[in-house]
């Protein structure tokens, strides 16, 4: 494995979502991981392996997306992050704001845009 | 004794004897005393039934030319005599020629003031006639040769002059009684009473005068009026003085401060006394009853106030149902003008025509009374309008029925905006529902859509391998085995390319992956269908279990992540109700159980999800549905107004405030109750009481409904 392979983190409390994304990006060239909650996501970020790129749910129990990415961008400004939600409307603006997102994409997601802003996230960073 | 000696006159005889005189007549005439004669005669010894008279013939003779009818009592003795002269009727006492003794006797029975006593002497005797004057006698009459004659003018004298007393005694006694009234009145009114002379001089006054305006000079002494009255009523009396000289006493009313600054009205009333330069004046003090007069006038003015002007329509109506008091309100909601309801029949307006049902009538017929009802008004324009009315029975002093009042509010407006608080209340509830419902299903509709996509690109990389094995096949068929070695490793390039197996695999779980998600999502819609199936226009037999849990199945995917829900239903009988607006009470009770967990979480830091328990039973005879949560609990002072409309705990935008307001009133017109206990920071239980046969139902179903 070339150590230019990216590290990909997705977080989702619903495994089929988590597969499915997996399915999607298998091609693309990432290393790609998982985290079913905002926690488990906190503790792989912040141990092993830099990660360029958290793409997060937003509702979770516990710790929600927007909670999780702020967090990561505090402490690991380098690590890209892009909010995958169900429902962004009911996300408070200000606090999208400062979670500093890439993007934000809303499920049911398009295929091509998602690798197309994660690449271009993980280009910026 | 010159009376004794009178000269003869002629009497006309009783007893028909027709020498009457009409000269004689008219010499005496004038001095005859009207009406029967009553002489006692004093009859010592006889036998009343013996013999045909007890006098002599003489006096017989006499007493017949006294030209009035003599009626003459016996009394056979001084004790019988004694008690007949008691009889103020008893005109006289007649002693004929008895010995002195009995004379005595008899005179002694004849009280002082009595009637008068005549003594017939026998013969000249100066002395018997002195004897009989000692003893009391009024008068003495000889029986001589003139006896006849003098006898009836003694008589006559001695009864007129008799009468004449009686008279004066009795005028007397009732000018007695007469002064004593009036001094007693004028002491004892409550008004002071003066009489002044021509001069401003006090002549007489009374205690009350003397009590509310004292003297300040010596006992006695006389005093002018200007210098008892204050200045005020000194002016008054004055005016009045100037002008108060017809019959009726003119008056004027004066106010007054008295010595301690207290003000006093007084009523002053002048009149000059007839037949003097005298003049009365009487003072009464009408402070409290101007006071009185003044608040009843006040009262009446606010009453009135009040009744014309506020916004509710108030009518009056008699025992007959006919209007007799309407306010400008009514007249405004009735279509009446200038008060020309008075006397229109109630049913002209209320209840349908004819059928005189409605709560007016209700209050007529037996006394219900009602407050707040909902009616319906019939306009002359023909439309309707629904009221709220409100009525009383007037009773009279008795008790008895009068008539009723009612009081009454045009609800169209309030109506209306209740139609839409609903309407915003259940579009805020769908909004809420629909975003739980969306967001629930764009996690499978996300997986799916993006595992269609993929399986349409492992589709392409099949492809690949199929026209790879095709070749094969075809090179089979030709037999060539290079050609077909070729073809061989060319498939298993190709595999090798796609990754055959992994695709092969995944295409397979990506397939189940997505049946499972398009599950979930038929799930749900089928949760939603339950959810929403509409009420039927009138009530029918829900099943409050399939209600709650429905409810429960839809709100639990918006809140899955944070919350666990128990649930526990006990068997339950059906009950009439809406199930849709039962569903939107519970789902108003869930949603904010879920909120309320949230806002602990958000407290606390916690992960841990928090329960909602929903629990269903029948007591008694009704159902009961406990909804309880773990979450922050609801603040002891909110608790009293959490059913209050647009009232929320909730951060701006979180709720409309009118999800329990809303709850509370669909509950009530399902004749239930939702009770609340809650303890901050451990959490809240909801309780809806249901009844398993619920009241009457009135039109509930919402009109205009999604």
């Amino acid at each position: 494995m070339s150590p230019a392979r990216p590290v990909v983190l997705l977080v989702d409390d619903e495994p089929r979502v988590l597969s499915a994304l997996e399915r999607a990006l298998r091609r693309e060239g990432f290393s790609i991981e998982t985290a079913s909650n905002g926690s488990e996501a906190l503790d792989r970020v912040a141990s092993g392996p830099p990660v360029d790129l958290v793409i997060s749910d937003y509702k979770m129990p516990g710790r929600n997306g927007i909670e999780l990415l702020t967090a990561i961008r505090e402490d690991h400004p380098d690590t890209a992050r892009i909010l995958l939600s169900g429902w962004a409307s009911e996300i408070d603006p200000g606090a999208l704001r400062a979670a500093g997102c890439a993007a934000v994409l809303t499920k049911p997601w398009d295929d091509a845009e998602l690798k197309a802003e994660i690449h271009a996230a993980l280009e910026s960073s | 004794m010159a009376r004794r000696s009178r000269p003869e006159s002629v009497y006309p005889t009783a007893g028909g004897a027709e020498v009457a005189s009409a000269t004689a007549a008219e010499e005496t005439g004038p001095s005859t005393p009207t009406g029967v004669i009553r002489i006692v005669v004093l009859t010592p010894g006889e036998d009343p039934l013996g013999g045909p008279s007890p006098m002599s013939v003489e006096t017989t003779a006499a007493l017949a030319r006294l030209g009035d009818p003599v009626e003459l009592l016996r009394a056979l003795d001084a004790d019988e005599l004694g008690s007949m002269v008691g009889d103020p009727s008893i005109d006289g006492v007649l002693f004929d020629r008895l010995p002195l003794g009995k004379v005595a006797e008899g005179l002694a029975r004849i009280p002082f003031e009595g009637p008068p006593a005549i003594v017939v002497i026998d013969g000249d005797g100066e002395a018997e006639a002195l004897e009989a004057f000692r003893s009391g006698a009024s008068d003495c009459v000889h029986f001589g040769s003139d006896y006849e004659n003098v006898l009836p003018v003694v008589l006559l004298e001695q009864v007129q002059r008799w009468r004449g007393e009686r008279r004066r005694r009795l005028s007397e006694q009732r000018i007695r009684f007469l002064e004593e009234l009036n001094t007693g009145i004028v002491s004892a009114m409550p008004a002071g009473l003066v009489v002044v002379d021509a001069g401003g001089l006090i002549v007489s006054e009374n205690p009350e005068f003397a009590r509310r305006f004292p003297s300040r000079s010596e006992a006695g002494a006389s005093e002018f009026l200007a210098a008892r009255l204050p200045p005020e009523l000194m002016e008054a009396v004055q005016a009045l003085e100037g002008g108060g000289s017809g019959d009726e006493p003119s008056l004027q009313l004066v106010r007054v401060a008295d010595d301690e600054g207290t003000a006093l009205a007084y009523e002053v009333r002048h009149r000059i006394l007839d037949g003097s330069d005298h003049a009365l004046l009487v003072l009464s003090d009408v402070t409290e009853s101007e006071w009185l007069s003044d608040r009843l006038e006040s009262l009446r003015r606010d009453t009135r106030d009040i009744i014309e002007n506020i916004n509710s329509a108030l009518i009056v109506v008699d025992l007959a149902g006919r209007i007799t008091f309407a306010n400008p309100a009514a007249e405004r909601i009735l279509g009446g003008r200038d008060g020309d309801l008075g006397g229109r029949q109630i049913d002209d307006w209320f209840g349908p025509p004819g059928s005189g049902s409605h709560p007016i009538e209700a209050c007529l017929v037996d006394g219900t009374r009602s407050r707040g009802a909902e009616t319906l008004l019939h306009r002359a324009d023909g439309s309707w309008i629904p009221v709220g009315i409100s009525c009383s029975p007037r009773l009279d002093g008795a008790g008895r029925a009068r008539g009723v009042v009612a009081v009454f509010q045009d609800l169209s407006e309030i109506k209306e905006l209740e139609l839409q608080v609903r309407q915003t209340e259940k579009m805020a509830s769908i909004g809420q529902l629909a975003a739980g419902v969306a967001h629930e299903v764009n996690n499978p509709m996300g997986f799916i859509h993006a595992n269609l996509h993929q399986m349409s690109e492992y589709l392409t990389d099949l492809e690949k391998y199929f026209e790879a094995t095709d070749r094969l096949q075809r090179a089979a068929v030709e037999g060539d085995l290079e050609v077909v070695r070729a073809a061989a490793e060319d498939v298993q390039t190709v595999a090798r390319e796609i990754d055959l197996e992994f695709v092969r695999s995944d295409f397979e779980k990506a397939l189940m992956e997505s049946g499972e998600g398009a599950e979930r999502i038929r799930h749900i819609v089928k949760d939603l269908r339950d959810f929403s199936r509409p009420d039927l226009p009138a009530r029918s037999a829900a099943d409050v279990n399939q209600a709650v849990d429905s409810t429960a199945n839809i709100v639990y995917t918006m809140m899955k992540h944070d919350v666990l829900l128990e649930k526990e239903y006990g068997e339950l009988p059906k009950i009439e109700a809406y199930p849709m607006q039962l569903k939107q009470v519970f789902m108003n009770l869930l949603v904010n159980a879920h909120q309320a967990i949230e806002a602990r979480a958000e407290a606390t830091g916690a992960g841990e999800k928090g329960i909602i328990r929903i629990e269903t039973e029948e007591v008694g005879t009704e159902v009961c549905v406990r909804i309880s949560d773990t979450g922050v609990g609801i603040p002891e002072d909110a608790r009293a107004r959490i059913f209050e409309p647009f009232f929320t705990t909730k951060p701006v935008g979180a709720g409309t405030g009118l999800g329990l307001s809303t709850s509370f009133n669909i509950v009530e017109r399902h004749g239930g109750r939702i009770a609340v206990e809650s303890e901050e920071g451990e959490g809240t239980v909801f309780e809806v009481w249901l009844p398993v046969n619920a009241p009457k139902p009135e039109d509930l179903a919402e009109t205009g409904e999604a």
